[in-house]
């Protein structure tokens, strides 16, 4: 396979339409949330860049979707799909299936979105390296007694990408109201609860590029926070992030680079950089944080394909280091390109 | 029922510019063949799929009712999940562990962290992208270098087992260069080596315990390397089971399942351990598609010592997926 060039590749964006992919979502809060929308910006910022781009949908049947990649033969492949099929788990099947047609795609493979997928197996991987993350108890059945770990506890789907299932009801502070976010996750979401320790305070997050290879190592993009301007709120919850109707997406507002001492913002950025190598991150990611009173940080999620709208956090803390929406979605492509076929 | 065999086979005419054992792990002809013949005599119409670029056509062509997965895959480190994550796609069942377990068990370093974490003992290692890399370690020598995202004895040599740092260093440039990965740098344990079949789910079993007995070196030298491999009857006994106290077999029992589990295992796995000078198993490597080459493969040879014919090992394996699928072989 010859190398592609980075400018004139045709590239294929692909994404999981809203319908496929958005489950009991309010009417008016779909569209922010619909990945065709990002598709095409994305589409658009690689057009900027002289690239043949267009946004090429997941679909329903694997079948057709390996015929319409064939047909229309991408250098490369955009990769924003998310839950095909409704289903978190199957989050690492487009990259895996890229790489069985041996064509290179960007973001992380099946190995980092599988892990990052499961709270408790990142969990697991976090402990097992040294990284302060927030202790939790996994709940299949209805909780029959107290959980081990002190309260107050957030309580969230085990398998499910970002805030999805994460509301203020999350946040318990009794058996009651574990058991009650229980039932709701089973019920709803039809997957087991993982309940953890709240761990309060400023709440950070780090955007990692980087292939963690000699060529393109992980870089750390400037820290941002989620300042919590009303105390009424405990965590950042799905409405807080996509429902603008809601008072929390307001009063939880990002900032960056964030306001905080050179020294933190090093620790922020030092812990980012290990969890990408531990995760073996590709491509770009962020990694969440809280700090609780004490100065201590811990790591609440490593997200591995996180929002890249032109008006999500990514793309806010790139601007702030310096890359433009366009040039950001570019150096994204040029790392996956980078990686070949995987 | 219509079983389709997803595999790789090894080339006949093995390319210059790769490492002598780069298809190490791919299923040899005669190995297909067996397998396709002891799903026939099991009653099945067998299809064979083989597992490239292809694969996709071949099997939506066949139809199959189930796959039985052996496939390898084609690519970097989450190569062995291509088929099954394909199979979830297209709404096919299939034999074995799912595509996060065979991304998760082919990383060495990121399985030993995990198992780890669960709480069974592993050797101290560290990962190194490059020779430049290595300076020092934070455990003494004799050391095992090894490819941090490859099977079994891919990339392990006699050579491998290092009595010096400049040894070490020597290999983490070999591994590093030849096969274009980290290389895995782990204390290397002295005792004897064991591996275990584990077949089945809720619960597993284990199927067997095989001790692998050098024939001419100390054991606290022994590596089970390709050259080993490659000329076992010569290099090796295989013990079945191992000729050891009967409270370290518990252990090991022990330690196979919890990993097996912890691992997230479905069906049928190979678990590899070595001996510590106390006498725990130490877990080295879990192989979640061990080799199903009768009279070659660890697992069909323990599984006939342990009384287990080779078409018996299929049929077993078979049936733990239909089991677990809901599914009976009609």
């Amino acid at each position: 396979m010859t190398p592609v060039a980075v400018t004139g590749a045709r590239i294929a964006v692909l994404y999981t339409s809203v319908f496929e992919s958005i489950k009991d979502v309010k009417e008016e809060i779909r569209e922010d949330m619909d990945l065709a929308v990002s598709a095409k910006a994305v589409a658009d910022a690689l057009a900027a860049r002289g690239h043949d781009a267009w946004p090429h949908t997941f679909g329903k049947d694997a079948g057709e979707l390996v015929s319409s990649l064939r047909a229309s033969g991408p250098d490369a492949v955009f990769n924003l799909s998310e839950c095909p099929y409704l289903s978190p788990e199957k989050e690492l099947h487009a990259c895996a299936l890229l790489e069985l047609l041996r064509i290179p795609y960007t973001g992380n493979g099946p190995l980092t979105l599988g892990i990052c997928n499961s709270k408790a197996l990142t969990k697991q991987l976090l402990a097992a390296n040294g990284i302060p993350t927030p202790r939790f108890r996994l709940f299949s059945a209805d909780p029959d007694g107290d959980p081990e770990i002190p309260y107050p506890l957030v309580v969230k789907p085990a398998n499910e990408d970002g805030s999805a299932g994460i509301t203020e009801d999350s946040f318990v502070r009794d058996l009651a109201g574990l058991r009650r976010q229980v039932r709701w996750l089973k019920e709803v979401f039809r997957q087991d609860a993982l309940a953890e320790e709240y761990a309060g305070g400023r709440e950070f997050n780090v955007g990692v590029l980087g292939n963690g290879t000699a060529a393109d190592p992980h870089r750390a993009l400037p820290p941002a926070e989620l300042v919590y301007r009303n105390p009424r709120w405990h965590l950042c919850t799905y409405e807080s992030k996509w429902d603008s109707t809601h008072p929390s997406y307001a009063e939880i507002a990002p900032v960056c680079p964030a306001e905080a001492p050179p020294e933190l913002l090093s620790r922020l950025s030092g812990t980012a950089l290990a969890c990408a190598r531990i995760f073996r991150l590709t491509g770009y990611a962020r990694v969440d944080f809280r700090m609780n009173d004490r100065g201590d940080l811990f790591v609440l999620e490593v997200n591995p394909n996180p929002d890249i709208s032109p008006d999500a956090g990514m793309a806010r803390a790139a601007r702030t280091n310096g890359l433009s929406y366009p040039e950001l979605v570019g150096e994204i492509l040029r790392l996956g390109i980078a990686l070949g076929p995987r | 029922m219509r079983v389709g065999l997803a595999y790789n086979v090894k080339p006949a005419a093995h390319p210059d510019h790769l490492p002598e054992d780069a298809f190490e792990e791919y299923d040899s002809e005669a190995t297909v063949g067996h397998i396709c013949d002891a799903l026939s005599r099991l009653g099945h119409d067998v299809r064979r799929l083989p597992a490239g670029a292809a694969f996709v056509d071949a099997v939506r062509e066949a139809a199959p009712d189930i796959v039985f997965n052996i496939a390898e895959g084609e690519g970097g480190r989450c190569r062995e999940a291509h088929v099954p994550a394909l199979l979830e796609m297209l709404r096919i069942p299939y034999v074995g562990s799912d595509p996060l377990t065979l991304s998760v068990t082919l990383d060495k370093p990121v399985a030993k962290k995990l198992v780890l974490q669960e709480g069974f003992p592993t050797p101290a290692f560290r990962a190194f992208r490059s020779a430049a890399e290595f300076t020092t370690l934070p455990f003494p020598c004799p050391v095992i270098v090894k490819p941090a995202f490859e099977g079994s004895s891919k990339g392990v040599r006699l050579k491998s087992r290092a009595t010096t740092l400049e040894e070490a260093r020597d290999m983490v440039r070999f591994v590093t260069e030849t096969y274009r990965q980290e290389a895995l740098v782990e204390a290397f344990v002295p005792g004897a080596e064991v591996t275990v079949g584990v077949l089945g789910n809720d619960p597993p079993r284990v199927a067997g315990m095989m001790e692998i007995v050098p024939k001419s070196v100390p054991t606290s030298e022994f590596v089970y390397s390709l050259e080993v491999k490659r000329d076992w009857e010569n290099r090796v006994s295989y013990r079945v089971p191992p000729d050891l106290p009967g409270k370290t077999l518990g252990e090991i029992e022990r330690c196979a399942l919890g990993i097996y589990r912890a691992l997230g295992c479905l069906d049928f796995s190979r678990i590899d351990f070595r001996l510590d000078a106390s006498g725990t198993p130490q877990f080295i490597e879990c192989n979640p598609l061990p080799g199903l080459s009768p009279g070659y493969g660890d697992l069909p040879i323990m599984a006939e010592r342990m009384g287990l014919p080779y078409l018996s090992l299929v049929s077993e394996i078979l049936s733990h997926a239909l089991s677990r699928l809901g599914r009976t072989a009609a």
